[in-house]
């Protein structure tokens, strides 16, 4: 049969024809719609039954109540509770972005480890918990037996007063070793100036619920001070309009920040003064004789002039405060004009509940000791402390202990000799008296270092020194769950799990003006094969024997945490119900929900999450427990260690202003903090990258701000790559220019610069830190850091 | 479409209190959570960043120290008269619902030209430039919600009201024998995250709800208000220049709420 | 001693060596070559691969697009001239026109089919159609015109000196030259919308005042001044490729009168779309902005895109060239003629890049930023590829097509 060409085409014709009314095109096109909605690399989300948990959240010493949203056991998102009272309903970013910090794999030691590479680089290797432990063992029985116990230092970033920090403590000291160091940060100097001032060893709490007049020294209240997530909720009430009195917010610092900017008033202030501006407002309070007469008169030593056992007669508080902090003299040192402080005196006399407040920023780099006496004595002028809206320096929480600690010969013998890094008076060493130790004594003062919740890479000031003084330290052990920077210099991990797997607990959240302890069951498995810390330590004394063991009789943390909140339920004080008057009415809690059973009560206090003691008018009045039994603007207790501290005269009991000694030439570097990237323990969400402005970080380059008119000055435009060099060190960033910048003050952003974690934080800027010089607070010992005076040069 | 002002159901809109906004982007955070946004390494990028809910940082552009910073967070605002991006999308992959007024996103059918986002001058809507960061093993899909479908590139995506809370809501009232909602039963992510509660959330057409209230206030404002673009989302501000950024005025024609007396 | 493919030549024609027209083609097939890798990067990586950004939603390759299909609109409106209003002597140019237009619209299609995000789904234009938007309709005019360009090519492919030996092909070509006409008819139908709405595409946009404009029912003025700056450029740029085609070949190949004829109303439509432009921008600039809270400086104070570009595009590549055109003795000068094609092709270009890019250069929100937009090499790429396309296809078209009828008689 002859094909020719007509019927060729009619053949091809009618084929295309046909196959469109056939399906074949047609399924075509319909899968080619699938394929593009169903690429195999996008991820689906795997389904599950709802579930809510409720936990508090502890990436800061805040404990917010949270509430976790879980699709089976997978946690996928987290809100704030509206009705626990430590934050009511806030939420800072860090904690809404916790499960990223979860289940980030490269963000975490997902096992033990140990160093695979060159100290420093953070290069690690898996291993088992049994060799990890036989590692730890090997090496802490040898420091043990044929050393020096004392050689075991620990960096300690847990809070203080919770049963892992406890925990920490009591195996350092059933080890034999006293070489226990903290973190520089605000919160110890607080405890200072409350046990110099008041004689109580304690965090400080303020009843900002209560308050209708805040006065901030520099306090960062949107920038992340105190517990972030309860501030700015109280932010979001203090701007309330028509609601209730109008609460006034003036803020002082030198800085255009969001609190300044957001503030019923800024006020300009030259960096570092702060301290005389408080007692140039003291002065004018009392020069209008408009302060708490009865408060200062019944409640406090060293006002006046006042004469000691030995017949001498001193200089008081008052008169320091007339002589040296006129009008005219604060001026000239702040720049604040004297209209100023005299409007300032009196809106806090018209207040009914005003406070004053310091920490700068996020109050995580520390104030001066005399600086926040300077600050607080505003308060006590006023009589506010122990009041609503005031400072709180009383927060007891009757948990139990541990029990008691059992010290074998070995370790008594150990701890009878001095510490190998003496503490100053506050009995309290910090990690940069161990670091100056290290680098500056013949004898080495460490052998093994211990971190616990520790970053002082990034918190503290000078930390290019820590990369120096590591480096000589034989072995470093890190329990922490993230890759954190210091930790890249760590020899073993021995990792912890992530909060939400573990049961976590706050005793005193940051700032609260009420006693509290938040609590709560782990909400998430473990995602990978870490324990929890309390567990690792109690395992770790197991193996060890030698009276350590004994020392910790537990099974599990869980056990020591009911053992102390056993404690707790038999005082039959507070509540571990929510109330529905919230704690800041100062009324006694009604139902207190403890039923004196353990069981039951530990069911609930997990349930609700909260154990707290509201304050009433009656349980706030106290004796303070100074040699005078009164609040002392004269330190008897700093008069008792004045050799120590170097005291030469009568001011050096007293609140008062002291300037750095800084260099004459250079421009004052200052670091400010963001609270939406943290400069803090717990690394920034990677969510959070989203919200840093272009202005701040530009892919790997950190900017620096300056006021147009210094920039004219020195020659450099918006964007240009600059050097900045202080005694310490350089860093390189780019510029940025603005008017929030006080002029002839450089400003850049801390918690940038990370050499730990993964792709989303690593290397992104510099980090300031390091090249911040430190002059040391005669009192805590602690860094003042202000003062840092640094040079720019294009590059 | 059907006659807007005709509708009687709820059209959901949103009131942010700037004078009680922190400037602390947990907003943020919330919101690319709650709708499983990808995260990239490198966010810096403004004209890239994946994000719904945009936070921008003004300032009163005065010299220091009377410098002022505030902050405008900028979810879609959910236009509501001629919706621009709706009516210029080609393949309807967007489209204003007359039942609750919110302006859906259909990932699966956007072809990704662009030309909404064109269209949109809010910047409200993002594109996919990349395939979501999910790198095998790294854990991140781990927090993923299977109540957002995770988008793949070349698609726009925006604020889509939290959608998803709608639907959570009515199945939740539905199942206890209810069709309406309380005022507080579908807010956003946003809106529950907000720690200091500047944004609020409801029914602009309940006259019960507080944002149909709060928008009566004479500091209320929207942005761009003059395009007539009808945005249902509102701002409030006690500061005149923060007002004052959220238009474009000629000299003379921006009103001050308490003109100064003569 | 003939070329190899001689065979191919259409009757009585002379060409150059094979290798030199091998060599000849060398860098269109680079640019090819260099576009087709960045088409695959892209498709494999993502529109990363590129500078645009979401606020350069729109960049170099809908640039591209826009020019060529407003330069390409010589194809339809020579049609319409030779078909509809009789002018038989541009019959002379017309396969030429259409060439051209077959190029620029199959590049632009192609082009369109990287710059979407999910190309697989490009039907969903088609088959979930939103019939309000602008795009809509571009997609399915642009398409169909395709089409009709497609059939209008291939009778000039079947005149081939070897098809035309096969009768059924030769019938098949001849038939369709009978109904060219109807063609022509639809080309142009299509081409009005098509050419319209990719203007009505910035017009409609209410919500951003630089590329706003009101108009007459729902076609804002932006729709008709594109019909008639497309039909003001696309014959110049028809005379332009043919002036090419000339010099690179060293030949006539088209009689002035069909040259003069375009030449003639390309003048007048220049003409009178500078002065409506004007007008529109008069009113644009002094009603509609204001209406926005803006002043005409607002939207060049900052960034690289300042008002020079506006006085380039109305004043010095639209007046000027209208004015030359319009000039008889200017018209008829061949090089004042190039000049002034040049220009108004180039003041065309600049009109639909001001559109694309400097709309969205501009912030809309008062305290948003002005930015700005450098393609990346693959986006370079893949745009320089349809010029390397259309050289290679037009050098190949007039190797071995019929493409300029007159050929033979004007290089006897």
């Amino acid at each position: 049969m002859e094909i020719n060409r007509r019927d060729f085409i009619k053949f091809v014709v009618g084929g295309v024809a046909g196959i469109h009314v056939t399906p074949l095109p047609w399924k075509l096109t319909d899968d080619i719609a699938i394929w593009t909605q169903n690429w195999p690399w996008v991820p689906v989300p795997e389904r599950g039954e709802f579930k809510e948990a409720k936990a508090i959240c502890t990436l800061c010493a805040g404990g917010c109540g949270i509430r976790l949203r879980l699709v089976e056991k997978r946690g996928v998102k987290i809100e704030a509770r509206d009705e626990f009272p430590v934050n009511h309903g806030g939420i800072c970013p860090i904690g809404m972005g916790g499960l990223q910090l979860m289940y980030d794999k490269d963000l975490r030691f997902t096992s033990p480890m140990k160093r695979g590479g060159p100290r420093g680089e953070g290069i690690f290797v898996d291993i088992s918990w049994d060799e990890a432990f036989s590692i730890l063992i090997e090496r802490l029985k040898e420091l043990r037996e044929k050393k020096d116990p004392r050689l075991l230092a620990v960096i300690d970033g847990l809070p203080y007063e919770g049963t892992e920090s406890l925990m920490v403590r009591r195996f350092l000291q059933a080890y034999g070793s006293n070489s226990y160091f903290r973190l520089p940060d605000q919160d110890l100097v607080d405890r200072t100036v409350n046990w110099i001032m008041h004689g109580i060893k304690g965090p400080m709490g303020f009843d900002l619920e209560n308050s209708d007049y805040i006065l901030s020294f520099g306090a960062g209240l949107l920038e992340g001070w105190g517990i972030p997530g309860r501030v700015l909720s109280l932010w979001g009430d203090w701007r309330s309009k028509g609601e209730g009195p109008k609460v006034k917010v003036v803020q002082i610092e030198s800085r255009a920040s969001n609190t300044a900017s957001k503030a019923d008033r800024w006020i300009a202030i030259n960096p570092g003064t702060e301290a005389a501006l408080a007692l140039g407002i003291v002065r004018e309070l009392l020069q209008r004789g408009r302060y708490n007469v009865d408060f200062v008169n019944e409640h406090t030593f060293g006002f006046g002039d006042w004469v000691d056992q030995e017949g001498r007669s001193h200089k008081g508080f008052k008169s320091l405060v007339m002589e040296a902090y006129t009008p005219e003299k604060v001026a000239s040192i702040t720049g604040v004009d004297p209209k100023e402080i005299k409007l300032i005196a009196s809106e806090l006399e018209s207040a009914k509940t005003p406070i004053a407040l310091w920490g700068r920023g996020k109050a995580e780099l520390p104030n001066g000791v005399y600086e926040t006496m300077a600050i607080h004595s505003i308060n006590l002028v006023l009589g506010r402390v122990q009041r609503p809206g005031g400072v709180i320096i009383s927060k007891e929480v009757p948990l139990g202990d541990l029990g008691p600690v059992f010290t074998d010969e070995k370790a008594k013998d150990s701890l009878r000799q001095d510490a190998l890094v003496p503490a100053g008076i506050t009995g309290i060493a910090h990690v940069g008296d161990l670091l100056k130790a290290i680098l500056d004594s013949k004898e080495p003062v460490v052998d093994t270092l211990f971190l616990f919740q520790a970053n002082p890479w990034v918190t503290m000031p000078s930390s290019i020194l820590l990369e120096k003084a590591l480096k000589k330290v034989p072995f470093i052990v890190s329990f922490s769950p993230f890759r954190d920077d210091t930790s890249c210099f760590a020899d073993l991990i021995l990792p912890d799990h992530g909060y939400l797997e573990k049961f976590q607990e706050i005793v005193n959240p940051k700032g609260l003006g009420y006693a509290a302890y938040c609590i709560s069951a782990p909400v998430l498995p473990a995602a990978y094969q870490t324990k929890p810390l309390g567990d690792t330590l109690i395992q770790l004394a197991g193996k060890l024997g030698d009276g350590i063991k004994e020392s910790f009789p537990f099974k599990s943390y869980e056990e020591a945490l009911r053992q102390r909140a056993s404690v707790l339920f038999s005082g039959k004080r507070g509540s571990i119900k929510i109330q529905k008057e919230p704690p800041w009415k100062w009324v006694e809690t009604k139902d207190s929900g403890i039923q004196g059973d353990d069981k039951k009560d530990w069911e609930a206090l997990l349930k609700s999450n909260l154990w707290y003691l509201p304050n009433t008018k009656e349980s706030a009045y106290i004796v303070f427990p100074t040699d005078s039994k009164k609040v002392e603007f004269v330190s008897l207790t700093l008069k008792r260690f004045k050799d120590a501290i170097g005291a030469k005269s009568d001011e050096d009991l007293m609140p008062h202003y002291k300037a750095l000694e800084t260099e004459k030439a250079g421009f004052l570097f200052l670091p400010y903090e963001m609270v939406n990237w943290s400069s803090g323990w717990a690394p920034s969400p990677p969510y959070l990258t989203k919200t840093v402005f272009d202005h701040i970080l530009l892919k790997q380059d950190l900017f620096l701000e300056l006021n147009p008119r210094t920039a004219k000055d020195l020659g450099v435009k918006e964007g240009d790559l600059v050097e900045v060099r202080s005694k310490l060190g350089a860093l390189k960033f780019k510029v940025h220019l603005s008017e929030v910048a006080m002029p002839g003050v450089i400003y850049a952003p801390l918690g940038f610069g990370r050499i730990g974690y993964d792709e989303f934080l690593k290397y992104k800027g510099v980090n300031v830190a390091t090249i911040l010089t430190c002059q040391k607070d005669p009192i805590a010992g602690t860094p003042l850091w202000w003062g840092t005076k640094v040079t720019i040069n294009r590059i | 479409m059907g006659k807007l002002s005709e509708h009687k159901g709820p059209k959901y809109g949103m009131v942010i209190d700037l004078d009680k906004c922190t400037g602390c982007g947990t907003c943020m955070v919330a919101c690319a959570h709650e709708n499983n946004l990808s995260v990239r390494p490198d966010e810096s990028d403004i004209q890239r960043k994946l994000t719904w809910m945009r936070l921008y940082m003004v300032t009163n552009g005065e010299a220091y120290p009377k410098t002022e910073v505030s902050y405008f967070p900028r979810p879609c605002m959910q236009c509501d008269h001629h919706t621009p991006c709706v009516s210029v999308c080609p393949a309807t992959a967007t489209d204003y619902d007359i039942n609750t007024g919110i302006v859906s996103q259909i990932y699966t059918r956007c072809i990704g030209c662009r030309y909404c986002m064109a269209a949109c001058p809010y910047h409200a809507r993002v594109f996919n430039w990349w395939d979501g960061y999910f790198p095998k093993g790294k854990g991140l899909e781990r927090y993923l919600s299977p109540e957002v479908s995770v988008r793949m590139r070349g698609v726009v995506e925006k604020c889509t009201f939290c959608h998803h809370r709608l639907m959570r809501a009515k199945t939740k009232a539905y199942n206890e024998g209810r069709r309406e909602l309380e005022e507080d039963e579908y807010i956003t992510a946003c809106t529950e995250a907000c720690p200091a509660n500047a944004i609020t959330f409801g029914d602009l057409n309940n006259p019960e709800h507080k944002v149909s209230k709060l928008i009566k206030s004479p500091y209320a404002f929207r942005l761009l208000e003059r395009l007539g673009t009808q945005p249902k989302v509102y701002y409030l501000s006690k500061k005149e220049w923060v007002r004052k950024l959220g238009d474009n005025y000629l000299p003379g024609e921006f009103k001050p709420v308490n003109p100064p007396k003569a | 001693m003939n070329p190899f493919d001689a065979a191919l030549f259409p009757e009585g024609t002379k060409r150059c060596s094979l290798k030199l027209f091998i060599a000849w083609n060398i860098p269109w097939i680079l640019l090819l070559l260099w576009g087709l890798v960045g088409a695959v990067l892209c498709l494999y990586k993502g529109l990363n691969q590129t500078n645009m950004t979401d606020y350069f939603a729109f960049a170099l390759w809908i640039v591209f697009d826009l020019a060529v299909i407003a330069l390409g609109a010589g194809a339809f409106f020579t049609g319409f001239l030779t078909y509809i209003i009789g002018k038989k002597e541009l019959k002379d140019i017309i396969n030429a026109a259409v060439l051209i237009g077959f190029i620029c619209y199959s590049g632009a299609i192609a082009m369109l089919g990287i710059d979407i995000g999910q190309p697989l789904r490009g039907w969903f234009i088609f088959w979930h159609v939103n019939v309000h938007s602008m795009l809509a309709e571009v997609s399915f005019c642009i398409t169909a015109y395709l089409g009709v360009l497609a059939i209008e090519y291939l009778p000039i492919i079947l005149e081939n000196r070897q098809i035309q030996r096969i009768k059924e092909l030769r019938l098949f070509g001849n038939n369709l030259h009978e109904i060219m006409a109807m063609f022509a008819a639809t080309g142009t139908f299509l081409s009005f919308f098509h050419q319209g709405s990719l203007g009505g595409l910035f017009g409609v946009m209410y919500a951003r005042p630089f590329a706003y404009r009101e108009g007459f029912y729902v076609w804002p003025w932006t729709f008709f001044l594109f019909v008639l700056s497309a039909i003001a450029a696309g014959p110049c740029f028809t005379i332009l490729c043919t002036r090419l085609a000339e010099f690179i070949t060293r030949k006539k190949l088209v009689p002035d009168k069909a040259v003069q004829t375009l030449a003639k109303i390309a003048a007048y439509l220049t003409g009178i779309y500078v002065l409506l432009k004007i007008v529109d921008t008069l009113v644009w600039a002094y009603k509609l902005t204001p209406k926005a809270g803006l002043t005409l400086m607002d939207y060049y104070k900052e960034g690289p895109y300042g008002i020079w570009l506006l006085i380039a595009e109305v004043i010095i590549f639209g007046i000027i060239p209208a004015i030359i055109l319009l000039i008889p003795k200017a018209r008829q000068h061949p090089g004042w003629l190039v000049v002034a094609c040049l220009m108004n092709c180039t003041g065309i270009v600049l009109n639909r890049f001001v559109f694309t890019v400097v709309t969205l250069a501009i912030p809309v929100m008062p305290f948003g930023r002005f930015v700005s937009y450098w393609p990346t090499w693959q986006e370079w790429g893949i745009a320089l590829a349809l010029v390397g396309y259309g050289f290679l296809l037009f050098s190949l078209s007039y190797r071995y097509l019929p493409l300029f009828p007159k050929e033979r008689e004007l290089n006897p």
